[in-house]
């Protein structure tokens, strides 16, 4: 009897507990195994990853609540998780050239990447609010410590310590919002909170702590006006940890946000579809026209991250099944094109990132066209051109708005992504059209061409066929209350 | 219909283009040589594809043909579909000659020819992907995509100020297009709601006519992206910036296709989607066409640049085939339709002729030219018969458009008609002027007495470009009869829903104000 307990409940974590041994091992591993050998912890890590992914694939259709009913098993936590584990390889992939070049090859980078996935899979798997903030602090240290990792350089403590600071904050409006729940419904388990909000009216802490809790969210998803850190931190960040930090966290807490509002407090919609519409706006409108501004690249691609939030609020907004799944999809669509792009970033501003400008890449096509080509597919992407993910992924979210009424907001996201096309358009400009200023010498790690290859596949993969996984992610918020 | 189950033809033909991209990115970019005749090549034989098409045309039906259709992203109802009739079918051959003449005019390009060749075929795919595609979704993605190949192609091998002109030709387009989307998107979910089928299908959404209210507002929206591209005064100020700074054969493909897309876009989409709304708004159209027409020629007429003078034609003429589908009439609509075909091939050749005159004298001015007809006399006979095409004299095909599209015009609204004639004296005014300066009298500028002749590839094309201008001059009606029924689909699909949109909407409904009527949706949506 209590076997058969054991292997019901341990199950649904056995991916989590398969990069949670790996991350050790490659910690154990460094403290005892020969010297120089640190990038092989990274291919370790991958295996990990690997194995984690299958193992969670394998789960695929399966539904089950453990551990007290504060663990769920469905499909979003696992088409999330294998977005994790995406993500996390391919940040992975690009990072053995960087760590070289920046003298800080070490193993625990890896483990803390596995670490913070570990963290990922508990947001999105959480039914518990509880759970979901041990998970949100278990990926956050472990991003305090990335934020930082190349502890030689300024900016990156700069911007570890920003992030420490900010991110302290943003957990202390979620508890406090979490507080106010708690006071009101009694309880922190979605399905509770669902029970007492369908029952009562909804007093006037509830909501307040509805809305810090929004508010933690939006601090974390980087929405306007709560995006201020996202600058400085992805710009000063390593760029492979930005590019990291940019994307899983988004997709998590966007996971969370949509499984809090579309299954705990749904029926008081009208409110928070309000309050996010007014920050996806404010996002969009903030994010493009700083980023018009921008000499910076990582900078620019920090202020386009939060316009892109605000493009997935949209979604939100719509508060139906078919706006959860297309946020889904604008994430994953966002993470590859972002990943891409922060990728190139990592190899062309070489060593202590001394070439992040956007005026350093003029004539980069002419010097190394297929890294070029690979940049402008990302940027194509990120501008939403048909035929790659980044517009299918716009195209459905706008969809899901226009299906919901929400004609107005469409109408301000598209010609928010109008504008925005000019600040991506510049970047390409400064590769194509412009006469190459100095050599490019610099070398490129060959597991960072295998992850530029997938992202490339990726992105034109979901842009072109995305119906397989847009019936994932469809599948995926079956349970949505509309 | 035949053939379209066994061998698909237009999916052939759409990304054919595609094999030669294939074939030069495994050729060593220092091989120029190769690579053009790979690129040449191609479209030579993308041309021959296309051929079949006009031949195996079956006349007398409005029906599209060649069809293709297979589910794409079956969870959104979206569909690869293709087909061509008579409305399309000669955009699609004008794509096909135009690409492989603009090829062969590329011969002088030197800087990055992989690169330009493999856009050029890109832009090619899009084109015909355009005019095919009979599902919104996948004609979105073309028109979109489109603006890639031809944003590298201004911006990479265009003039001195190639950057300004490319972007600003990408984000008028793209600001265009968006609130496109958002129309399509609507119409996607009206005909979910009115038939609970998800389909992106032209077809099916055109038999399900948009509520009264928010017809308009869709309309315009699509005819924002359109005018645009069109480009209609006042949304034409990309086009002289664009064209000028574009490469020679960019600018060809610019005028010769690009354009012809707005009003394709008009006549495919916009008025049959929304009948009563254009009805509504013909007043409108019309006098945004005769200002295009008047001001474009008046524009042109005070150039001092050649290729500057040519682009603003394309701003009246193009005013001229508008003209004639807001009309309405068979004949005026019919005389568009050609109108676009002549004004690419017209427009095309003076954009090539233009360019040759610039590879040997690295000016376009006006006044660095004159009496050249002495020097290049090979050179000035073509460059007459495209002038005499551009400005419609009778026994070239410019004539046959510009008269049916006037005749017609005049039987439906006749003083638009009256005033739309103009063209035909300020064609001729700015353009024999233009040959006058540039031809005749003296030789002035010492330079233009060495001037060499047309070389054997620039004869060519220029021959190339006669044949059609002489044919459908002299004998238009193999063309006219492949239109005619399109056309005569077009013209009762407008009038007839038009006349049914009235009678059927309720009054009530009629009066309630947009945001009345969105409050009402999302009610209706709200809805568990």
């Amino acid at each position: 009897m209590s076997v058969q307990m054991l292997s019901v409940s341990i199950r649904p974590l056995l991916p989590v507990i398969v990069l949670l041994v790996t991350g050790m091992m490659v910690l154990f591993m460094d403290a005892f195994g020969a010297e120089g050998r640190e990038s092989h912890y990274g291919y370790l890590g991958l295996a990990g990853l690997a194995i984690a992914g299958w193992l969670a694939f394998k789960m695929w259709g399966t539904h089950s609540l453990s551990f007290a009913h504060t663990l769920i098993t469905d499909k979003l936590s696992i088409i999330t998780s294998l977005i994790y584990f995406l993500i996390a390889g391919l940040t992975i992939l690009f990072s053995p050239g960087y760590l070289r070049q920046e003298e800080r090859n070490l193993a625990e980078y890896y483990a803390l990447i596995l670490f913070a996935v570990v963290g990922l899979v508990f947001m999105t798997s959480a039914q518990h609010l509880v759970l979901f903030f041990v998970g949100l602090e278990v990926l956050s240290i472990s991003l305090y410590a990335l934020a930082g990792f190349v502890r030689q350089r300024d900016l990156c403590n700069e911007a570890a310590l920003k992030y420490l600071f900010l991110g302290g904050f943003a957990s202390a409006i979620l508890l406090m919002g979490m507080a106010f729940i708690y006071s009101v419904t009694g309880s922190l388990y979605f399905q509770d909170v669902a029970r007492y909000v369908i029952h009562s009216h909804p007093s006037v802490a509830l909501l307040l702590g509805i809305v810090l809790v929004l508010v933690g969210f939006f601090f974390k998803v980087s929405a306007a006006p709560f995006h201020a850190w996202a600058p400085d931190v992805y710009g000063g960040a390593p760029a492979p940890v930005a590019g990291f930090m940019a994307t899983a966290a988004k997709v998590a807490v966007f996971g969370v946000m949509l499984r809090f509002l579309g299954m705990a407090v749904y029926p008081l919609k009208v409110h928070w579809i309000a309050v996010v519409t007014v920050v996806s706006v404010a996002s969009m409108v903030i994010g493009n026209f700083a980023a018009l501004r921008q000499d910076n690249i990582k900078r620019l691609l920090a202020y386009s991250s939060i316009a892109h939030a605000g493009y997935a609020l949209v979604g939100v907004a719509a508060a139906s099944r078919q706006g959860g799944a297309a946020v889904l999809f604008y994430m994953l669509a966002y993470s590859l094109m972002n990943l891409g792009a922060f990728g190139v970033v990592s190899l062309v501003g070489r060593k202590g990132e001394r070439y992040v400008k956007i005026s350093d890449y003029a004539g980069l096509a002419a010097k190394h066209p297929v890294l070029a080509a690979a940049m402008a597919i990302c940027f194509f992407s990120l501008a939403g051109v048909p035929g790659t993910a980044g517009f299918m992924g716009k195209f459905y979210v706008f969809a899901s708005g226009v299906r919901a009424g929400q004609i107005p907001l469409v109408v301000i996201a598209v010609l928010n992504s109008a504008v925005a096309a000019y600040y991506y358009l510049r970047v390409v400009y400064m590769m194509y059209m412009e006469e190459p200023k100095e050599e490019y010498v610099f070398t490129i790690h060959p597991a960072a061409v295998i992850a530029l290859v997938i992202i490339v596949i990726g992105i034109f993969q979901l842009g072109l066929i995305p119906g397989g996984v847009l019936s994932a992610s469809y599948s995926s918020f079956a349970w949505f209350m509309s | 219909m035949m053939g379209g189950v066994a061998y698909p033809m237009l999916t052939v033909v759409t990304f054919f283009p595609l094999i030669g991209v294939l074939v030069l990115l495994f050729i060593d970019k220092e091989s120029k040589n190769l690579i053009r005749w790979v690129a040449f090549i191609t479209t030579v034989i993308e041309f021959i594809l296309s051929m079949p098409l006009y031949f195996r045309f079956h006349l007398g039906t409005y029906h599209y043909q060649f069809v293709e259709r297979i589910p794409w992203i079956k969870i959104l109802g979206a569909s690869y579909h293709l087909g061509v009739d008579g409305i399309s079918l000669f955009l699609v051959l004008l794509t096909t000659f135009l690409t492989m003449l603009s090829i062969l005019a590329s011969w002088s390009i030197e800087k990055h020819v992989k690169e330009y060749m493999i856009s050029f075929l890109l832009l090619e795919t899009t084109m015909i992907g355009v005019f095919c595609a009979l599902d919104m979704l996948l004609f979105y993605l073309f028109w979109e995509a489109m603006l890639v190949p031809m944003y590298l192609l201004i911006g990479v091998w265009g003039g001195p100020r190639r950057v300004y002109a490319a972007i600003k030709f990408f984000l008028y387009t793209m600001a265009g297009s968006v609130l496109m989307l958002v129309s399509i998107i609507f119409l996607y979910y009206h005909h979910y709601k009115v038939t609970g089928e998800l389909s992106f299908s032209l077809i099916k959404l055109l038999a399900t006519p948009v509520p009264a209210v928010v017809a308009p507002w869709l309309f315009l929206a699509f005819a924002l992206a359109f005018a645009i591209k069109v480009p209609m005064f006042p949304f034409h100020t990309w086009l002289p910036d664009a064209h000028v700074e574009a490469p020679t054969a960019g600018s060809v493909i610019l005028a010769g296709v690009l354009l012809k897309m707005g009003t394709y876009g008009f006549i495919r989409f916009c008025m049959p989607f929304f009948p009563h709304a254009s009805l509504r708004f013909t007043g409108l159209f019309l006098v945004l066409a005769v200002i295009s027409i008047i001001y474009g020629a008046l524009v042109a007429l005070v150039q001092d640049d050649m290729k500057k003078l040519v682009a603003y034609t394309s701003v009246s003429h193009l005013g001229l085939v508008m003209l004639g589908m807001f009309a309405l009439t068979l004949q005026s609509v019919t005389g568009g339709l050609l109108q676009m075909v002549n004004h690419g091939i017209s427009t095309g050749a003076l954009f090539l002729l233009v360019g040759m005159a610039y590879d040997r004298r690295h000016t376009r001015l006006i006044k660095d030219y004159g009496g050249i007809a002495r020097v290049m006399p090979i050179y000035s006979a073509f460059f007459l018969i495209a002038t005499l095409s551009s400005i419609g004299l009778p026994g070239l095909n410019g004539f046959v458009g510009e008269f049916l599209a006037l005749v017609g015009t005049f039987k439906s609204h006749p003083v638009f008609g009256a005033l739309g004639a103009t063209t035909s004296v300020l064609s001729a005014c700015y353009m024999l002027w233009l040959v006058k300066r540039v031809f005749y009298h003296e030789i002035t500028v010492t330079e233009n007495l060495s001037l060499k002749d047309l070389g054997f590839r620039e004869v060519v094309i220029c021959l190339m470009f006669s044949i059609p201008m002489f044919w459908i001059g002299i004998y238009p009606k193999p063309v006219l009869k492949r239109m005619e029924p399109s056309v005569a689909h077009f013209i009762a699909q407008v009038k007839g829903e038009a006349a049914m949109a009235i009678e059927h909407s309720p009054q009530a409904k009629e009066k309630m104000s947009l945001a009345a009527y969105l409050v009402e949706e999302r009610k209706v949506e709200v809805r568990p």
